[in-house]
């Protein structure tokens, strides 16, 4: 069955047909979910929303771009609205900005401490430094989709840069005295 | 000395090809609540089956009260008039369908009543859900809905920036999506990815220390902030432009609520949003209790007088009196109603009325002879419809008429029938007591309404004249007219809201009658088509 033909079943609340979707897709919005979240729970529960939203939108999905692309758009959304639901992104107004750039030394780190110390990121940090290096908007973009400012999104990406370097190096040492 | 690498590459360079699999539970949870969804989505086409179910009682005991009606009458003889004791005993019954049509109209509160219900019964539901440690997931469980409508807005908010990214960044989805390049990675993405939950899974249950530094991390945020939620105004403040917007719509929106169930469906999206914002059970359960007795408030009811013009006519081409006038040119005439009606409204946009008016309705058949039998009495009576009366100037006299295309008239000298040449004009009382439902399209300060409904019409008077150019002579009755009758009514109504509790209506009304007559002749189908204006008061 083509992609096409399942958009067509799920529009009709085909229960296979969603079952078939999340399937096809879970583990690629599920990354989605985890980048930007806490934990894994938390982020298990943004995957549900976004897919609860993805199922009763789905009809209004018109065959015009990619459908990934339109599903990870509704992802990234859920994750993003959790955020302006708890209101943590107005709250702060950090405009001291850091632009230096910041280097650790090239070491093979596992993926899942990366991912850890990432979600482990105050959520402010977190969501900056997903959307600026990890998915790529610009600060003006990530100011405007999370209501900061500019400078507010520059200073959090520096921050985040800064906390997850300690954290790296803090590794590093970990494992450094391990191996000793 | 090691290579020094910027912290951004390493990240997108981990990240490049990160997938993850959720757990198979996660599907489960997720297919429960899309049923549940689903579940409350058919709730709605029962409530409004059960609307379909009460109108289609109300015909049944029309029907069946106008059938047994019907055979009453004709189990009369044809003086009925002079028999009035034996009819007032037959109104009995349709008072009964009335009382019933009432209860029934008031019945259709239950469906909301259960669903309010139920919206009450997810609240303690997700209450215990909270208390759990394991499972404390109370934004998600309890705020499913509200996040999901929230997402239509986030959409459409960042429509514009999205579109934007996929022409700016082609470099997000390459990022995201790009599996081909999985086998050169360094790191296979399953085995990353299973080894990344099977450690935040391990480390989470080990240790225990993400969930339940989460809990109490959230709690001290509660007791941190109840002080502070307690007043209203700070939600607003937290949120973004789009969410006050939506928050103040809910509430203002809440205020205006007179639905019970929809004020509690408003009131448990605002208690979704206080409760992400961490705010506890209780307090949001007394927020709602505050908006309810806010909604407590709200006028109900509304009394409404009115006087209208009533247009008489018939649909069909027969005559209510006899064969020989279903040819006739027949006039439909304006005349006037006027009464008051009691309104209840069910919610914000039902409205039950019902009240009592008088109708007074004309209709001719023109073109008729009008001539007088003396010394012929009833006897020859030749209208089984009519009871004529004796009078006139002469003891022995009894007017008459007789259709103008009658062959019989046509011989007769033309003089004469053309000096004769009148009309019978049948005038109708009737006391209205109509039970109709109202809908609001539009509730501004014009608004717009459709009404549908029923009304009982009691015969009060029922007189027959001839009218020439200079006479107008009382002749008698018509017997076939039912004592108690019934019209199905639909009607536009305009307002104008000048004040809190006043306003004006302007409703012209559709009544089509569907047991006027007993014994008509031809396709006789009367109708009343009345623009009723007044003012209404609402309390």
């Amino acid at each position: 069955m083509s992609l096409h033909q399942l958009i067509q079943k799920c529009k009709k609340n085909d229960t296979k047909a969603q079952s078939d979707l999340y399937k096809l897709f879970s583990s690629k919005l599920f990354s989605i979910c985890l980048k930007y979240s806490r934990n894994y729970a938390e982020a298990e529960d943004n995957l549900q929303e976004a897919f609860l939203t993805i199922f009763e939108k789905i009809a209004q999905f018109k065959d015009k771009g990619s459908f990934e692309g339109w599903m990870k758009r509704i992802t990234l959304n859920t994750v993003l609205q959790r955020y302006r639901e708890k209101g943590v992104i107005n709250l702060v107004n950090e405009n001291s900005v850091e632009e230096a750039e910041v280097t650790v030394d090239e070491d093979e780190i596992p993926l899942d401490y990366l991912l850890k110390i990432v979600q482990q990121l105050p959520d402010r940090y977190r969501l900056v430094f997903n959307l600026y290096v990890l998915d790529g908007f610009s600060h003006k973009e990530i100011a405007n989709m999370i209501n900061i400012s500019v400078g507010t999104s520059k200073s959090n990406l520096s921050r985040a840069k800064q906390l997850l370097k300690e954290q790296i190096e803090a590794y590093k040492l970990r494992t450094h005295t391990q191996s000793l | 000395m090691k290579h020094k690498k910027n912290i951004e590459r390493l990240f997108q360079e981990a990240f490049k090809d990160f997938e993850a699999t959720p757990t198979p539970v996660a599907w489960d949870k997720l297919q429960e609540k899309l049923t549940k969804k689903e579940r409350q989505k058919r709730k709605v086409i029962p409530l409004w089956m059960r609307f379909a179910g009460v109108a289609a009682l109300l015909l049944l005991f029309f029907t069946l009260g106008n059938s047994w009606l019907n055979t009453r009458r004709n189990s009369i003889p044809t003086d009925v008039v002079t028999s009035p004791s034996e009819e007032t005993s037959s109104p009995a019954s349709p008072k009964t369908t009335l009382q019933e049509k009432n209860t029934d109209a008031l019945n259709t509160v239950t469906p909301d009543k259960e669903s309010a219900a139920s919206t009450k019964e997810s609240i303690p539901h997700k209450n215990e859900e909270e208390n759990n440690p394991v499972f404390a997931k109370p934004e998600n469980t309890i705020a499913n809905e509200a996040v999901v409508s929230n997402n239509v807005i986030v959409n459409k908010a960042e429509a514009s920036t999205d579109s934007q990214n996929q022409n700016l960044k082609p470099s997000q989805n390459t990022t995201l999506s790009n599996k081909n390049s999985a086998t050169n990675s360094p790191l296979h993405p399953d085995t990353i990815s299973k080894d990344a939950i099977a450690h935040q899974v391990s480390s989470d249950s080990k240790t225990q220390i993400v969930p339940s530094h989460n809990d109490t991390e959230r709690g001290t945020k509660d007791t941190g902030h109840l002080p502070v939620y307690s007043q209203e105004t700070l939600p607003l403040i937290q949120l973004t432009a789009e969410d006050k917007m939506r928050l103040y719509t809910a509430l203002s929106s809440a205020k205006v609520e007179t639905d019970k169930a929809s004020v509690e469906k408003a009131l448990a999206d605002i208690l979704l949003e206080m409760n992400k914002n961490e705010l506890t059970i209780e307090e949001a359960i007394a927020k709602a209790n505050d908006t309810l007795e806010k909604e407590k408030e709200v006028n109900r009811w509304q009394v409404y007088a009115n006087i209208a013009p009533v247009y008489y006519n018939t649909l069909g081409n027969g005559s209510h009196i006899h064969d020989q006038f279903i040819h006739n040119p027949k006039k439909g005439e304006v005349n006037t109603s006027y009464g008051v009606n009691v309104g209840y409204a069910l919610n914000n946009k039902i409205t039950v009325r019902t009240g009592v008016s008088s109708l007074n309705l004309s209709y001719g058949t023109t073109h008729v002879i009008l001539y007088e039998n003396v010394g012929i009495p009833n006897a020859i009576n030749q209208f089984r419809n009519l009871n004529l009366v004796s009078g006139g100037n002469a003891e022995n006299s009894f007017p008459n008429v007789m259709s103008g295309d009658n062959l019989f008239s046509q011989q007769m000298v033309p003089a004469l029938a053309e000096e004769n040449m009148g009309t019978i004009n049948q005038e109708i009382n009737y006391i209205e007591v109509p039970v109709e439902l109202q809908y609001n399209l539009i509730d501004k300060k014009f608004n717009l309404q459709l009404s549908g409904g029923f009304s009982t019409f009691f015969l009060s008077n029922n007189e027959i004249y001839t009218e020439t150019e200079n006479r107008r002579n009382y002749i008698g009755k018509a017997n076939n007219i039912n004592d108690i009758s019934f019209s199905t009514n639909i009607g536009i109504g305009f307002g104008y809201t000048f004040s809190n509790a006043f306003r004006f209506n302007l409703e012209p009304t559709f009544k089509y009658q569907l047991n006027a007559y007993n014994n008509t002749s031809g396709n006789f189908k009367p109708y009343i088509i009345g623009v009723y204006t007044g003012l209404s008061y609402k309390f």
